[in-house]
Formats: structure tokens, sequence, C-alpha cells
């Protein structure tokens, strides 16, 4: 319990990050909060890194390219500290993939891989677990980049 | 050609069809299931180890280089903030104690251990990161120096996970490989297959379908004559089986029978022949009288039968000796004047005055005819004439075909009843059981036995006016020839004059050879045909030589050389190994073993005579062993003859002894492979291997050694079934081995006719 309260006192506060959504040559910064006013969605689902199915919110991705009018195209996603994968929208648009800001009803520490991390119901689409999948559940997001 | 019928082609065509659809479906099967693999080995990259691994090593560089200006009190460049920095070094290293990571990490002790030692570490520096990022650049030290011994500890989880990875990726690019292999063997089927179709499409369907047709005729027949085949060698082996086994259980029975049955009669006659002498009741000596004869016509009765189960069996082997048939003829005279007197029947001889004095054959069975046929005919007639007759019929091989007639004139046989003469315990008309005591054997054996000694017996007959029963038999003649021959010169130097020998040997024809040729050195010959029998033999009479064979069932030669010498009086004789075997090894041991000589088979007179010189002739000075070297001047098929051999042996036993030898070893060798065959129908291995070494050893007498070497390696086969293969050979081998000797004779023969002419 003081080992907790020391590292959650000591860590980066996730509400400081914002996410950068780049569409159509324009910029758009968001906080957590922006994001997720416009509108959140769950589901509980497995993944590589955590022991067992935990509850993730945040906002779908098809969300974000809808409100930036993005129906075709790639998705670069790209995290603090460098690492970019890319996902064809098209794939966003046929699955409910979250751009997750919440665990368990939890924000997320940049320690736990937030504040905003990519996430596929890969417990829903048993397609979707598969290591081809892994490589673009981008965590600690800084930036979407529509292209 | 003809078509088996359209529904076959149906069915064919649809067969084709359905393995091409097999084929292609494998085909893609192992296409996807390759594809599988290598998008396996393709987008695994990102999620593996290696790169959790080198990433956590990259943020934990990139802290350690935000935390050097800031333990030197200076502000560190770049956008980061270094509490953010090490959140994700923290969140790199969070991985491993969840998920695949951690679970990859706990298999792993050392590693596990390393990795453990840095969390503690990082928590260590984690608690000194709000000083450090508020300026305090003890705390950014200490805290550097907490973290960067861990570099190596990253780096060897990075090398681990390499290591590991590079294991994975073997094995599944092995697996990428059989697949490849297994898509291009289904691709190539496919691929013949498609071309099938292709050339039953081009070149029409009547070619193709004569094609699959004529192919399938081909394979079903195939299968058919195999199938056939195998059950017709699956129904012989079970026949034989049967057969043997029956004929196997038939003898076991009669040996019983002759045992069992044989001594209470021994009994019952014996007491009841003390009964009649003693008893003065008349009628009470009737009834004992009749019990009498009763039992001796059952005894009869018994013999006859073990004797034509012995026949029939081929046990029943002829023991040639020289004879006088003149002689026996009237022997057989003499002793049924009894019978001819009870039917008051005049009883007569008529004997061909040009009849060789002296024959080989075996007197005793010709006897057993003689005196079956003499007894039916003073049986059969009253107040007739019974004349037995000896004539020479004509040659044959070079030998004397003799006829024996005996012929009456009493109420002879109908036609019907002459078909069913020889078989056995048929008996004419109720008439003719009238008469006394017959078993309905007797004919039915001495065919037999004249078919055995190569003749048949010929009936002629007319109802009311008489019978003739006639069969002719090849005999050599005996001594008549032998005495114009010189001796060989090299012979005169054994003289074994007034010495008694014991020649001790399995087979009857090495028998008749050693004989021959030790009575022809002058000595007084005996013959045993077991180890057990000689030892008897040498028990009552003093040998001066005992000629053993080594090899023998029972009691070996070795063993009765030892029996002789405990006891009995040939304890002091000399003592000849004879023995088929010729390895230098052998006749040491057999030397060590006590024997003063030895004579390797196929035996000479010369080698003989080597051998044993010095034993009886003081002057001598030849070794103390004789055994040939092989005939380097083999004449003719080496395979089955040695012609130098045999014109040796010619000359050291005789020209009639050599005829009778030959006639008899066809005969013994034929009832060898007999034997062999049945043993190995019967998987009896004791008497398998007891047939082979008598066969080896018939073969070997003659130096037909192609056919002993593989007679002997049948008898030495170690444990199991022998091949049929192997057994068919050594049979084939023998029986040409034989034939290749009686044209050798007979050539010769042509040739000595040619030159006296």
């Amino acid at each position: 319990m003081i080992i907790a309260f020391v590292g959650a006192a000591a860590q980066a506060w996730a509400t400081d990050m914002t996410l950068t959504v780049t569409a159509g040559g324009k910029q758009s910064v968001y906080s957590v909060e922006d994001l997720e006013s416009l509108g959140t969605q769950g589901f509980e689902t497995t993944t590589s890194w955590t022991d067992g199915p935990q509850f993730f919110e945040g906002v779908l991705l098809s969300d974000i390219a809808r409100a930036h009018g993005i129906e075709t195209g790639v998705v670069a996603v790209a995290a603090i500290n460098g690492y970019e994968a890319d996902i064809d929208v098209a794939e966003i648009l046929a699955y409910p993939v979250l751009l997750a800001t919440r665990m368990n009803g939890e924000r997320m520490a940049i320690r736990d891989k937030g504040p905003f991390w990519v996430v596929y119901p890969r417990d829903d689409f048993p397609e979707l677990a598969d290591e081809q999948h892994n490589f673009k559940w981008v965590w600690q997001v800084s930036s979407l980049e529509f292209r | 050609m003809r078509l088996r019928g359209p529904g076959l082609l149906t069915a064919a065509r649809y067969l084709v069809l359905a393995c091409l659809a097999v084929l292609l479906a494998s085909t893609a099967n192992a296409y996807l299931a390759l594809n599988d693999v290598q998008k396996r080995i393709t987008y695994r990259i990102p999620e593996n180890t290696i790169w959790a691994a080198s990433q956590s090593e990259v943020e934990l560089a990139r802290t350690l280089a935000k935390l050097a200006p800031r333990a030197a009190g200076l502000e560190p460049a770049g956008t980061l903030p270094l509490d953010v920095q090490f959140d994700l070094l923290m969140s790199r290293v969070s991985l491993y104690q969840s998920g695949v990571l951690a679970k990859a990490l706990r298999e792993d002790a050392v590693l596990s251990e390393a990795f453990n030692s840095f969390a503690a570490d990082l928590e260590a520096a984690d608690r000194l990161l709000p000083a450090a990022r508020a300026g305090d650049a003890s705390a950014a030290a200490r805290m550097r120096d907490l973290l960067a011994p861990h570099r190596a500890t990253l780096r060897k989880l990075t090398m681990a996970s390499l290591k590991n990875d590079r294991a994975e990726r073997q094995e599944l690019a092995k697996n990428h490989e059989l697949l490849q292999q297994q898509l291009s063997r289904f691709g190539t089927a496919a691929a013949i297959l498609l071309t099938l179709m292709l050339a039953y499409l081009v070149h029409g369907e009547r070619r193709a379908r004569l094609l699959l047709v004529s192919a399938n005729q081909a394979r079903e027949k195939l299968e058919e004559a195999g199938e056939r085949s195998e059950r017709q060698a699956e129904q012989m082996r079970l026949l034989a089986r049967k057969a043997t086994t029956a004929s196997q259980a038939k003898s076991d029975f009669l040996a019983m029978m002759s045992h069992d049955i044989r001594t209470p009669l021994n009994a019952i006659i014996g007491l009841s022949d003390v009964m009649e002498k003693e008893e003065t009741d008349p009628a009470k000596r009737r009834h004992v009288s009749t019990v009498l004869k009763a039992s001796e016509g059952l005894l009869a009765l018994i013999n006859d039968i073990l004797d034509l189960s012995r026949l029939e069996a081929g046990k029943l082997t002829l023991d040639p000796v020289a004879f006088s048939p003149a002689e026996l003829v009237r022997e057989v005279m003499e002793v049924t004047a009894v019978l001819a007197a009870r039917n008051r029947n005049r009883m007569s001889v008529s004997i061909n005055p040009d009849m060789p004095e002296t024959m080989i054959g075996d007197r005793e069975r010709i006897r057993q005819v003689l005196m079956n046929l003499v007894g039916n005919a003073n049986k059969f007639t009253r107040n007739g004439d019974v004349v037995i007759v000896l004539d020479c019929a004509g040659h044959r091989n070079g030998n004397s075909l003799v006829r024996f007639a005996v012929s009456d004139n009493g109420e002879g046989i109908s036609e019907m009843l002459r078909t069913r003469l020889f078989q056995p315990f048929e008996q004419g008309e109720n008439s003719r059981n009238a008469h006394e005591g017959s078993s309905g054997l007797g004919l039915a054996i001495s065919d037999r036995l004249v078919r055995l000694m190569g003749g048949r017996i010929v009936v002629d007959s007319t109802p009311g006016e008489g019978s003739v029963f006639t069969f002719d038999i090849e005999l050599a003649a005996a001594g008549t020839t032998d005495t114009g021959e010189t001796a060989n010169p090299e012979q005169t130097r054994l003289d074994l004059q007034g010495k008694r020998v014991l020649v001790v040997d399995d087979t009857a024809a090495s028998l008749l050879v050693a004989q021959t040729m030790f009575a022809r050195f002058g000595a007084q010959v005996d013959t045993a045909g077991s180890g057990e029998e000689a030892v008897e033999m040498a028990r009552m009479t003093a040998y001066d030589l005992v000629v053993l064979d080594v090899q023998m069932p029972g009691m070996d030669g070795p063993s009765a050389m030892k029996a002789m010498k405990r006891e009995g009086a040939s304890g002091s004789a000399m003592f000849a190994a004879l023995t088929a075997q010729s390895f230098p090894r052998d006749r040491e041991r057999l030397l060590r073993a006590g024997f003063d000589a030895y004579v390797s088979k196929p035996v000479r007179m010369h080698d003989i005579a080597s051998a044993l010189a010095h034993l009886f002739d003081a002057d001598a000075q030849a070794p103390a062993e004789a055994g040939h070297a092989p005939h380097a001047a083999a004449v003719g098929d080496e395979d089955a003859l040695d012609a130098a051999f045999l014109q040796t042996m010619r000359e050291d036993v005789g020209e009639t002894t050599m005829r009778a030898l030959v006639n008899q070893i066809e005969t013994e060798i034929e009832a060898s492979l007999c034997q062999l065959e049945e043993a190995s129908a019967r998987g009896d291995d004791v008497a398998f291997r007891k047939a082979a070494h008598k066969l080896a050893g018939l073969l070997g007498q003659f130096a037909i050694r192609k056919a002993a070497g593989l007679a002997r390696a049948l008898e030495s086969e170690t444990g199991g079934d022998p091949e049929p293969e192997a057994v068919e050979r050594a049979m084939a081998a023998a029986r040409t081995g034989v034939r290749a000797l009686r044209a050798h004779l007979e050539g010769q023969n042509v040739n000595q006719d040619d030159m006296a002419a």
C-alpha cells in the first residue's frame, strides 16, 4: 500500500497528456475528457499483457474517424515513445476498436499504458486475436494521423 | 480385348474423379497450412519477446540519458520530462509482471531472478523520482547508480529472447519445409491426374476406357492369382499338416498296439501252450487248443498290420545283402512243406541254371513275399501242384532282372476278385474265408514289398484251373565279376586277414560300402546300425577293429567308443572314426578323443589303407589319418558329381556292389527326402534334422558334394523353421545328384560296351 501510494504520488499525471488528431491536413488536440465527450463505449476482453479479462471503456476509433469525416485510408497511430502502427480505416469501421481511456472504470496512468490505448475486442471477434493484430494495440497513444 | 461392361467403366471414371478431388483438396489444404505458417513467421515480430526486451533496453537507456544531466545538476534536453520517461520505463517493465511475458519469464529461473533484482532497484529509484524531478542532483545520481547496472540485466533478457526466438523460427521453418514437400507431392499427383484426365479427353473416351479397363483387369487378375495361390498354399499346408498328424497318430497307435497287445498275447499263447500239453481232459484240451490257435492267428495279424503300416509310412527300408536266390527258393519250399502236406500238394522248384549264384538284394523281404505266395498257393490248392520258379527275365541298368513265380493248379481267382486282391483286408469270396487263419494282409504286404524293391506282382489266373503269381526284381550279381578284378597294389598294404571288424553307421548304404571294402581287405565284417547296437555287439565279441561313424542319432561315435573301451570284450580294439566332416580341427578333436585313425567320407579303399596300415602293419609308414584333399581332377558336372571319385569307388567295391549301392541309395535318398518334407511340413525340428543328417550322409557317400552341403546346412540350421526355399533347393540338388549318378553309371556302361564292340 505504501509503495503504491508513493508510486502514485511520483508518477506523471495522465491527464497532462493530450491526443493530437490529424485529418485532412487539420490538427485537433484532445484531452482525455475532450475525447470522452465524443461518446464512450465499453467491452470486456483479455489482452496479451494483462492477466485475465479486463473491462475497457473509451471512444471507438470509428467515431473519431467519422468525427473527422474520414471513411477510408489508413490511420497512423503513434505513441509517446515513438512507436507507430498503421491501422486500416476499413478495419476500424468494421470492428468496434476502442481508443480506451479507462480500464475497469479507472483512468490509466502512463505506467498502465495510458492515457490512451488502442484496444481490439479480440474475445468477441476471434479473428482479431492474433499477433498480426497485437502490434496495433498501441498504448500511450499521443497522436492519430489519418492518411 | 473384351470390356467388363459399362458399370466398371463408370465406376473407374468416378474413382479417378474422386481421387482428383481428394488430391486437389489436399493440395489446397497444404497450401493454406503453408500460408498460415508463413503468416505466423511474418506477423509475429512486433509481439515477441525480443521486441519487448529491446524496448525495455531502449527506455532504460533513455531514462539514464535523462538522469545523467540531472545528476550533474543540469536540465536534461528533449521534450519528455523525466517523470514521463521514467513512467515509460516502468510501463515497459510492468509488461514482464503480467500477461504472456510474465509467463515466459517465470519459465527461466536465471532470468527471473535477474529481473526481480531489477524490479526492486526500479522501485527504489521510483521513490527517488520526486526529488530528482525537483532538481535534486544526488537523488538523480542515486537513481542512475541503481539503474545503470541493469543495462546488463535487460541485455541478458534480450539475448535470451533472441535465442528462444531463433529456436522457434527453426521449428517453424521445419514445419514450413515439410508442408512445402507435402504441397509439391500433392501438386505433382494432382498434375499427373490432371494430365491423365486431359489424355482421357484428348485421346477419346474409347482409348482411355481401354487403358483403364485393361489396367484394372491386369490388377484384378494379379490380385486374384495372388489370393488364389495364397489360398492354395494355405490349403496345402493344412492338408500336409493334417496328413502328417494323422499318419503320426496312426504310427503312435500301432506302436502302442504292438507293445500293449503283444505282451498279454504272448502270455496267453505261452500259457495255453503249457495247458494244452498238460490237460488230460480231451474236451478241455480242444478248447485250449482253439484258444492257442486263435491267439497265434491274432499275433500274426498284429505283426502283419505293423508291417503294412511301416511300409505305408515309408519307414521300412531295404537291407541288401549278398545271397543265393536258388538257395532261398529251396528254403522256402522246405519250410512250406508242412502246409503242402496238409492239403496233399506236391511242391517243386524250377531254377534257371544260368542264374548267377550270388546276388545282392534284401533276402529277408524276398523270402517274406515268397512265403506268402507259396502259403496262399498251398491254402487254395488241394491234391495239386505248387511250383516255385526262379528265372532270369532280362537285364536292366546293368543288373539282372530276376523273376520269381509261384504257380498252382488250385481253385483260381475270379477276375473281379483279382482287382481287389492287393487291397489291405480284402479277402476273396466267403469260400476262401473258410480256409484257416488269414489276415487278408499278406498279399497287400507282399505287393508293397515288391514295389519297394522296384517290381510288381502280376497275377494270372483262371477260376478252376489255377493261378500264377509272378514278380520281377532288379538284382545285382555279386561275387562272379569280383573274382576277375586285379587288386589295387596300394590296397595290398593293408591286410586284415583273420581280423574281426565291426563297422557302425546309421545309414545302410554307408554300411554296405564299408562292409564291402573291409571284406575285400580280408576281414570278417560285422555291422551295426547304431552306437547302442555296436556297444551291445562289442560286449559279446572281441573285435580287432571298430569303425565308427562319428555322427549318429542317439549314441554318437565317440560316445560308443568310450563305452566300448570302458567295458566288454572289445576294450583293446583299434578304433577308427568315420566322418563326413573334413575339417582339420575335427580330425584333431577325434584323435585326441582316443580314435586311432580317421577316415573321411566318402570312403575309398585307398584312404582306409593309408589310414589303417600303420595300425596293422609294422613296416608301413603311412600317416595316422587319411582324408582327401578335394579332388582337383573332378570331372564333369562339378555341381552334381565327382567322376574321379566314383571311378575310384567302382574299382574299390567292384561293379556289382556299385550297382547295388546306387539302387539302394536311390531308394534311401527318396525315403529321406520324404521324411525331410514331412518333418518340414509338420515343423518337427528333431525329425527334420535327423532326415537332413541322413540325406547328407547318403549324398556324401557318393561325393555328391553340393547337395550334401545343402543338406548339411539344413541339419545345422539352428532354431525356428528352416526356410522353405532352402529345403526346396536341397531336395532339388539331391534329386539332380541321384539322376546324375545314375546317368554316370549308365554312361560308363555304354562306353564299356562300345569298347567291347
